[in-house]
Formats: C-alpha cells, structure tokens, sequence
C-alpha cells in the first residue's frame, strides 16, 4: 500500500506538487493523470527516492520513505518514462547489477531473467552492450529489472512508450497477474483508452494538485474517460 | 554565418554556465556566483605555480644572460601541453557529443557544426594557454626591458598559440577515430593508439635529447633548438616577439588559421561516416552468460570499474598522471639509469628516488583521479542509485575503491620495479607503499568530496565532466598544490623521519575527510538530482 500523505515538493519558489493526498491499496491499478508539467514525475520520483520533498510524507506498507528509505525501496521496483540505463553494461549484467542491489539469490534471479527475458523476447540480445538497444530495448531491461526482484510495490512512469504491441501486451497482462496477487501498482499515462480497460483507480493533477481521485467504474459510467479528463482540464480552476 | 556564430554563443553560453549565473535568484544565485568566482581563484593559483615554476626556470637563464629562452620554453610547453590535452578529447566533442542528431537534422551545414565544436575546444586551450603565458609575462619583463610592440606582439601570440595545437589534435584524435571505427574492438583500439602516441612521443622526446650537446656559451640558443624540436614553431614565434620579424609574424598568424580552414573542410567529408561508425554497433544473438552473484559493494565497484575502462576519454584524461608515470617506469626499464639521470639534468637517480620518490609517484596520483568525476557521470542514471536499496554511503565508497584500487594496484608494481631496479631496500619499500596508499586514499576521498559539492549531472558530452567541470578542476589544482609541497619543502630531519611525517599530515587529512564523508554524504547525495 501507498500513502501520500499532504506531499509538497518545491523547484525554488515553484510549487510542482502541492498538498497531495493518495492512497494506493493492495492489488490496486492506480492511474495516474495529467498534462505535461502537472506534477507526475515529480510525485513518483518522490515515491521512490529519486527527490527530496519539503512537507508531507510517504508511506509504502506503513514505513515512511522519509525515515527508512532502504526498508520502502526494498519493497518498491520503478520504471522511469526515459530508461537512462548505463550504456557501458551488457543487457545481463544490468539485471544482474540490479538483482545485487536487490540481493536476489542466484537460483531465484536465473528462473526470473529467463521467464521475463523469454516473455519479452529480449534474450538472445541481453550479451549485447546496452549502448547498441532501440529504446523499446532499454524499455524492455528496465522492465525486466523493475520485476526480477518481485516487489510488493510497482511504479511506472508511462511504461507503455516506446514498447511494441505484443510486449505491451505482455506488459498489461503482467500487472493485471501481479495486482492479482495483491501487488499494489501505481502509473503515470497518457494513453487513456489504456489506463480506462487496465486500472480500477485513477487520479487526476492538474498544476500539482489533486483535482479528481476516485474509482474508474464510477468515473466512466456514463462517459469516457478521456471526456473525465477533458471536462476537468477545461472547467477546474487551480490557483 | 549567421548560423555559425549562433552555434558557437550557445557552445559558449553552455560552457561557462552563463544562464545558471544571471537566470538564478537568491540563494542559488549567491551559489552559482561563488563557483565562479572559486574557478577565477583557482586559475590565479595556478598562474602562481607557473609563476614560481617559471622562476625556478629563469634563475639558471639569467646566469647565462639567456632569459629570453624562457618565452620560448613556455611557448613550447604550452603548445604541447594543449596538443595533448586536447587529442583524448577530440573523439567525445566531436564524434560522441549527445546533441549530433540535433544538429545535423537542422540546416546548418558540417562545416559549421565542425567549426562550433572546434572552438569549444580552442576555448577551453586558450584558458590554458592565459594561465601559462600571463605569468611568463609578468616574469619575463621584471628582467628584461620590453618595448609597447612587445606587449602588443605577445597578447597577439596568447590568442594564436592554442589554435595550432587544437587544429593538429583534431586532425590526429579524428585520425584515431577513423581508423579505430574500422575495427569490431573500436574502443580498445582507441586506447592502444592513444598509448602509442603518448610513447612515442616520449621515446621521441629521449631521442632529441640525445643528440644536443651544448656549452654555456651557447646554452640559450642549444635550449631553443631542443625546443623547436618538440615543437617546431618555437624559432619562428622566438623571431616574432623578440625580433619583431614581420615575416615571422605573417607565418605566425596565417599557418595556424589556413591549416584550420582545411582541417574544417577536410573533416566535413568524413564527418558522418566517422560518426555512424564509431556510433554503429554490431549486434550478437550468440553469447555465453554469466550468471554472477556478488554483495552491493562488490557489484558498485565492479559497475564503476566497467564504466570506466569502457571510456578510452575517461580513462586517458582522468588518470593522465598515472599513465605519464607508468610509461616513464616502462622507459627506466629500457633506458640506462645514465641517460634517464641525463634527462633529468644531471641527477643522481637513485639518490632521486630514495629522497623524493614516495612524493614523486605520489604527485601523480595527485594528477588521476577518477572520484571527481564519478558522481557527475551518473547523469542521467542517478535514478538507478537513487532508486535502490542501496546505503548512499555504500554507493559513495564503491566510487572510492574504484578511484584507489586503480592508484593502488599501480603504486604497488611501480614501487616494486623501481625498488628491484635500484636497489632502494626493504624498509624503503614499505615506506613507499603506506605513503602511496595514503596518497591514493586522499587524492580518491578529495575527489569525490569535491564532486558532491560541484555536480555536473546535466551534460552533452563526457569530456565536459572529465576535463571541463569545475569538481575535476578543483580536485587537480588542490592535489597539485598538496602533491607539491612535501617535494619542494627543505627538512633537517632524515629523510625516513620526514616521510614519516608527511604519512601522518596524509593520515590525518584522510581521517578528517572519512569523518566529513560519513557526517554529510547521504545528505549531500540525496540532495542530487538530474
């Protein structure tokens, strides 16, 4: 579970995320929407360590990111929207890098590597330089990366660019199985139509502030949930 | 025109930070100010070692009413030093800069995308060549009365004596990276041709002093000869400043900017194909994997050693002190102690050695460090680190172990041969390694501490970090100012007693910066962000 509790994160004098609350539960798709600048990556970073925050606190399974950052991002995998990876490691010596970090056993990394690997069809690349993928690649070992460590708690900042159709498939029907068993999973996406099928939650910012938070069934009972979107962009007002 | 001259401002705005400077406000800005203002510091602390540099040179000139000579020498030295420098990073600013494919997707011709980068280089020697050639200056007319052309003759020769220089490296570093291009091993064949110039010309620079013999009479004039031998504008730029020649002005002012031109249009033919060559890689779907499992430390060391042997750029320019040394230690081997103790003016090697040796080899520990740009190299990866479970400290120490394994391993094998060679002794020996250790710690924790304070996370090309941000700057002109006190200081004590001494200064600094490390890392680090 992911609590954002009144999250505030400044650039100078400007506010990126102002007041946020949220809560994600167990086996909850949670999407997360805005326009570009509204506050997302900037609210995920926070969530998994990357920035500092001024006021508020996050909790993943009720520790504070603030206070134990190790024990949340122990339980926490993320998917950036730009897989800047190193460049200079093969495809299989990032994960294992990653498994490292993670400390992953060795038996339970090779079964992991090798069904994600063979599910993404990426494994006879991954002797290859990470300098020499396409960027739907890259995308590919940072999924890879993000879930050979099994976390409790996945977050993705638009996952789905850059991946061809059959792995984003794959990519979906993976969330739906983990959230399944209880994982909690959190997404940044501009593809609506995406977020409208794969999520039972959503979440709208606008200029950092929350400015909808609810359940998808109810949001598009009676219309899209791109007309939710287009409806609160054009008619909700944030000072 | 137009064009170009808009490509060389953004070059320069993005180079000097401009923006960062007069966009900030507040706190920041009071910062940015204050970056600035320690880089303007640290050049006039540089120019007061070449100063005194300079005077230690002059002092013998003087003798044999040779003081002239000094122009030339530095000139030369200058000349070479940005010559080399500016070879390791010709790959990276020109063929390996991240903002090619925007460049060439635009109407600006190559020759204009080549000319910009070409001047982002030439800038960068010209700073270098303000720093050596300024304080020559200020030396040289305390003892010699200069008439106003003088002066005006010689601002003319700061402004001329970079381009030389970067022109040739550009042509060769290009050189390398298109022949490298061609093989399936391109960066390791970078490496190997880097290393083949740099011997050669240390192999050449032995030949020429072998063949120059001289008496005090005609002292000046042999040392000018040698100098125009290691580079062969010397005489003419020795006609123009002292002699006023006009013809040797003419050649001064048109060779270097008439063989740039055709470098520029030379280049513009092969630009792309060099680019998608050295950028190419070939794809293998058959490989053996190795399925490793390794503790946090021992994976963050083994990443940062991967990073950095993937780089010929980092390697050469983070480590070029090392690399200097080892070469040197490779040459003693092949050469008679005689003709090295000739070289060296006459000294008595192993006495040399016995003396100041541990200070010698440590003093060039003080010129590589791979710390200072470690953390700046995240770039766009820190949210790998920052994501993980990983202590920060852990992650900061990993780029330590790196940086000193490196220096370690290095001191040991030179210690060992030049122990073997000359006969230092046990006790020697040891002593050399805990001073070398003490060095390689200080100079690997300097440059990381440095580092977390200057970071330079948002940048186009690696050269920038490695060569060109303030961390690394810092770093270099500290562990130069450091490295040379112990060999310049004059003691009463034995000489075991002083390394002694100099071990515990060392000791303490280390303990002061782990100190430092362990208080403010985690803070410092988590404060990053790209």
């Amino acid at each position: 579970m992911i609590e954002i509790k009144n999250l505030t994160k400044k650039y100078g004098s400007f506010v990126a995320v102002d007041q946020l609350n949220l809560t994600i539960k167990d086996g909850d798709i949670y999407a997360f929407i805005g326009h570009n600048g509204a506050g997302k990556t900037t609210t995920i970073k926070s969530i998994v360590g990357i920035l500092d925050f001024e006021e508020g606190d996050i909790l993943i399974n009720n520790i504070s990111v603030e206070k134990e950052p190790l024990l949340c991002k122990k339980q926490m995998a993320y998917i950036p929207d730009n897989p800047d990876l190193y460049e200079h490691l093969k495809g299989i010596d990032y994960i294992h890098f990653v498994c490292d970090m993670y400390q992953v056993p060795k038996e339970k990394r090779i079964d992991l590597i090798n069904k994600y690997a063979m599910l993404f069809d990426i494994k006879e690349y991954l002797g290859n330089e990470i300098s020499s993928y396409s960027h739907g690649m890259k995308q590919k070992i940072a999924i890879i990366s993000a879930l050979v460590h099994e976390p409790k708690v996945l977050i993705l900042d638009e996952p789905f660019v850059g991946l061809d159709p059959v792995s984003t498939h794959h990519l979906k029907e993976e969330m739906k199985r983990l959230a399944s068993e209880g994982i909690t999973i959190f997404f940044s996406t501009h593809v609506l139509d995406v977020a409208e099928k794969l999520c039972n939650k959503i979440a709208i910012i606008k200029k950092g502030k929350l400015v909808y938070e609810g359940n998808m069934v109810e949001a598009t009972k009676d219309k899209s949930l791109e007309d939710v979107f287009m409806e609160l962009e054009e008619n909700v007002e944030v000072i | 025109m137009l064009k170009l001259f808009k490509l060389v401002k953004v070059n320069l705005i993005s180079y000097f930070n401009f923006y960062k400077i007069l966009n900030a406000k507040g706190i920041t800005k009071l910062k940015e100010l204050l970056k600035f203002l320690l880089i303007v510091g640290l050049f006039f602390l540089s120019g007061i070692y070449i100063y005194y540099f300079a005077k230690m040179s002059v002092k013998g000139l003087v003798l044999v009413q040779a003081e002239y000579v000094l122009l030339g020498e530095f000139f030369a030295l200058s000349s070479v030093l940005s010559l080399f420098t500016t070879i390791f990073r010709v790959d990276s600013v020109l063929f390996n800069s991240s903002d090619y494919d925007m460049l060439v997707s635009m109407p600006i011709s190559k020759r204009s995308i080549i000319t910009s980068k070409m001047f982002s280089l030439y800038i960068s020697n010209l700073f270098f060549t303000i720093v050596i050639m300024v304080p020559v200056l200020i030396l040289y007319t305390k003892y010699v009365l200069v008439s106003e052309m003088f002066y005006l003759l010689y601002i003319l020769s700061i402004v001329l004596i970079p381009l030389l220089p970067t022109v040739i490296a550009v042509l060769v570093g290009s050189l390398v990276s298109f022949v490298s291009s061609r093989f399936r091993i391109k960066k390791v064949m970078q490496f190997i041709f880097m290393l083949i110039i740099m011997v050669g010309s240390l192999l050449f620079s032995f030949k020429l002093q072998g063949t120059n013999e001289f008496d005090m009479a005609s002292m000046g004039e042999g040392l000018l000869n040698i100098f125009n031998k290691i580079y062969p504008l010397t005489n003419t730029y020795m006609k123009m400043i002292i002699n006023e020649e006009i013809f040797s002005i003419f050649i001064f002012v048109i060779l270097p900017i008439s063989v740039c031109g055709l470098v520029i249009i030379l280049l513009s033919f092969y630009y792309t194909d060099i680019v998608c060559r050295i950028r190419g890689r070939e794809i293998k779907r058959k490989y053996r994997v190795v399925h490793q499992e390794s503790s946090q430390k021992k994976a963050l060391v083994k990443k940062e050693l991967k990073r950095f042997v993937s780089s010929p750029t980092y390697v050469m320019n983070s480590i070029s002190g090392l690399i200097f040394l080892l070469i040197l230690t490779l040459v003693i081997i092949f050469v008679p102690s005689e003709k090295f103790g000739v070289f060296l003016g006459g000294m008595d090697v192993q006495n040399l050695l016995l003396t100041k040796g541990p200070f010698l080899v440590g003093f060039s520990f003080m010129l590589s460090c791979t710390s200072s740009s470690s953390i700046s190299l995240e770039g766009k990866n820190l949210w790998i680190l920052k994501s993980m479970p990983v202590d920060f400290l852990t992650v900061l120490w990993g780029k330590v172990y790196m940086n000193f394994i490196v220096l370690e391993v290095s001191g040991i094998l030179i210690s060992l041969v030049l122990h073997i060679l000359f006969q230092l002794g046990l006790l020697s020996f040891i002593l050399w390694i805990i001073t070398l250790t003490l060095y390689a710690l200080f100079i690997s924790l300097l440059g990381l501490i440095v580092n977390l304070h200057f970071p330079l996370l948002n940048w186009d090309s690696e050269v920038k970090v490695i060569k060109q941000s303030v961390a690394t700057f810092v770093t270099l002109v500290l562990g130069m100012v450091v490295g040379f006190i112990p060999l310049v200081i004059k003691y009463q004590i034995s000489t075991y007693s002083f390394i002694v001494s100099v071990d515990t200064v060392f000791l303490i600094l280390i303990l002061i910066f782990v100190l430092y490390l362990e208080k403010n890392g985690r803070k410092l680090f988590s404060r990053l962000e790209s």
